[in-house]
């Protein structure tokens, strides 16, 4: 069996840095095997080790159970099917080679944008997950404090983002930043947990996911209720009859203010979004403009940023257990 | 004594039933008004927690016509009970404004079906001349369905009303022996079918006009 380390992705406080496969849907992680691309979910309950090594402020049980709530957290969305269990601690590092799925604290004092990092090896015969394992970097302050502790990132907020990796998402494109004078860029607002970057210190709302991230999860692990119970939508995203590569499209249903986001993920513009509630939407797309592209897609993408944000001109009906007309966001150049 | 007056009670609408007939159709053109049907907003949230507009959208559901038809069963003199079974063809309408990005602001619309089958009452007065008032209420069972067949939920829609009937024939056997035009002015409310924005019921104005046979 041969093994190969396909993915990592980051979550920092101040950028970046991430991949993931193409696929015509929600942004999920995926593998090239034999040619094809294969979504990295797992076929089985996610049997996990937490490296037995306190740092200043958490000790590694603490560790231990903000990752258990966040793996709750993913599998307490409704119409999924996902588990998880804690081996026990380890004298492991969070490494690959060892097909044990370790989480723990490594210090990296020169990724000092890095807050954590996923990293995956899967079977590249069969696609299969062999082990994921986490480090959150030590060398940034971290918090286990119920209500957050000013200064200090939230483990259990970031612990459910990278859970979310683990189990297959990769970033959303839910959110508004603005550049630093160092170049890194700073949140102004967001709408998703596995948005790439990360609230300030202090801040708990992580800790909590958001319809966008609860879509992701279910187009992964949904039951076969999931799928009669939402819907989803599709289309393309066009200029001038061209193809839009990599333009984020967001649907909001008009009841309830929700929003869910997805890429156009081919050469021709096509874009589905699924686990949706089902319903009426606004369907709005706009260039990834709001975090580096990196984050999202292969640096090398070809990703087109060269046109304005656009309204979709109807609302968009998508049924139950369905998916509703297929529509054209026709967008202009900028 | 108390006998025949009670035979009296009995006699009179008996005698009144003899005059006015008892089932009625009704068909006719309906027009429901527009209604507000609430704003959505599109809201991030920033690191202290407090929301941050990416645009807003202000919701209605637009005038359309349609088509109504009702069999009423008169059960006294002035009173009736009778089912009305409506269709029409409103456009959800939504104004998409104030984007953060400065998409440009648009009114996306998508058009639909709306079914309704109420069961109602009618109170009539001055049944002696060509000119009938009536007061009536309604409720029942409302359907939507968008275009494209893609989406489809139920409610109940409720109506209070009244308005005018004038007897063109009367008196005369068969369904055409009684003939009358009808007018009606409601006010209908609707709760449920499919929703937008943060209205969760809808008020509209709706007129009617029909014709109505009876026997
Ligand atoms: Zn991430």
């Amino acid at each position: 069996m041969t093994r190969t380390a396909l993915i990592a992705t980051t979550l920092a406080g101040l950028a970046v840095f991430a991949s993931a496969a193409h696929l015509e849907a929600y942004i999920t992680l995926g593998a090239t095997v034999g040619g094809r691309v294969v979504n990295l979910r797992w076929d089985r309950t996610v049997d996990y080790f937490v490296t037995n090594r306190d740092i200043a402020d958490v000790t590694a049980p603490q560790l231990q159970g903000a990752i258990d709530r966040a793996f709750t957290s993913w599998a307490a969305v409704p119409r999924t099917s996902l588990g998880h269990q804690f081996v026990g601690f380890t004298g492991a590092e969070p490494v690959g080679g060892d097909g044990l799925t370790v989480i723990g604290f490594r210090s990296r004092p020169e990724l000092d944008r890095t807050l954590a990092a996923a990293s995956f090896e899967v079977d590249n015969v069969t696609g299969r997950i062999l082990e994921v394992d986490i480090y959150f970097n030590s060398s940034q302050p971290w918090s286990v404090a119920a209500g957050g502790r000013a200064g200090s990132f939230d483990l259990e907020s970031v612990g459910v983002h990278e859970v979310g990796h683990l189990l297959g998402l990769g970033h959303s494109g839910l959110g508004e930043t603005e550049l630093r004078a160092d170049g890194g860029r700073r949140v102004v607002a967001k709408r998703a947990v596995m948005f790439p970057i990360a609230y300030p210190g202090g801040n708990i709302d992580d800790r909590t996911l958001e319809a966008d991230d609860k879509a992701g999860i279910t187009e992964l692990y949904g039951t076969s209720d999931a799928i009669r119970n939402t819907g989803s939508l599709s289309g393309r995203v066009t200029l001038g009859g061209q193809g839009i590569f990599g333009a984020h499209i967001t649907a909001v249903h008009t009841a309830t203010g929700d929003i869910v986001g997805g890429f156009s993920l081919t050469s021709r513009g096509d874009f589905v979004i699924s686990g949706l509630v089902p319903g009426l939407y606004i369907v709005r797309a706009e260039p990834l403009d709001d975090a580096d592209i990196g984050s999202v897609f292969d640096d090398d993408a070809g990703v087109n940023l060269n046109f304005a944000p656009m309204f979709h001109d109807r609302l968009v009906a998508v049924p139950r257990g369905g998916t509703g007309p297929g529509i054209e966001i026709k967008v202009k150049a900028k | 004594m108390r006998t025949l007056c009670f035979a009296v009670v009995l006699i009179l609408p008996a005698s009144a039933f003899a005059q006015s007939p008892r089932l009625e159709l009704t068909v006719g053109a309906v027009v429901d008004g527009a209604s507000s049907a609430g704003v959505t907003r599109a809201e991030l949230v920033d690191p202290a927690g407090n929301p941050f507009t990416l645009f807003e959208a202000k919701h209605r559901t637009t005038w359309a016509p349609g088509l109504e038809g009702r069999v009423s069963w008169r059960v006294t003199e002035r009173w009736a009970v009778g089912v009305t079974g409506s269709w029409s063809r409103p456009d959800f309408e939504t104004r998409i404004s104030g984007d953060v990005e400065g998409a440009d602001p648009v009114t996306a619309a998508l058009g639909m079906d709306r079914f309704a089958v109420e069961l109602g009452v009618e109170r009539r007065f001055g049944t002696s001349t060509k000119w009938q008032p009536f007061a009536g209420l309604a409720a029942g069972w409302l359907r939507e369905l968008a275009d494209d067949r893609a989406l489809a939920d139920s409610g109940v829609a409720a109506h209070v009303g009244g308005g005018l009937k004038y007897r063109v024939r009367e008196g005369r056997p068969g369904w055409l022996g009684h003939i009358a035009l009808r007018a009606e002015a409601r006010l209908t409310l609707r709760c449920g079918g499919i929703t937008l924005g943060d209205a969760g019921h809808r008020w509209s104005p709706t007129v009617a006009a029909a014709l109505v046979i009876a026997r």
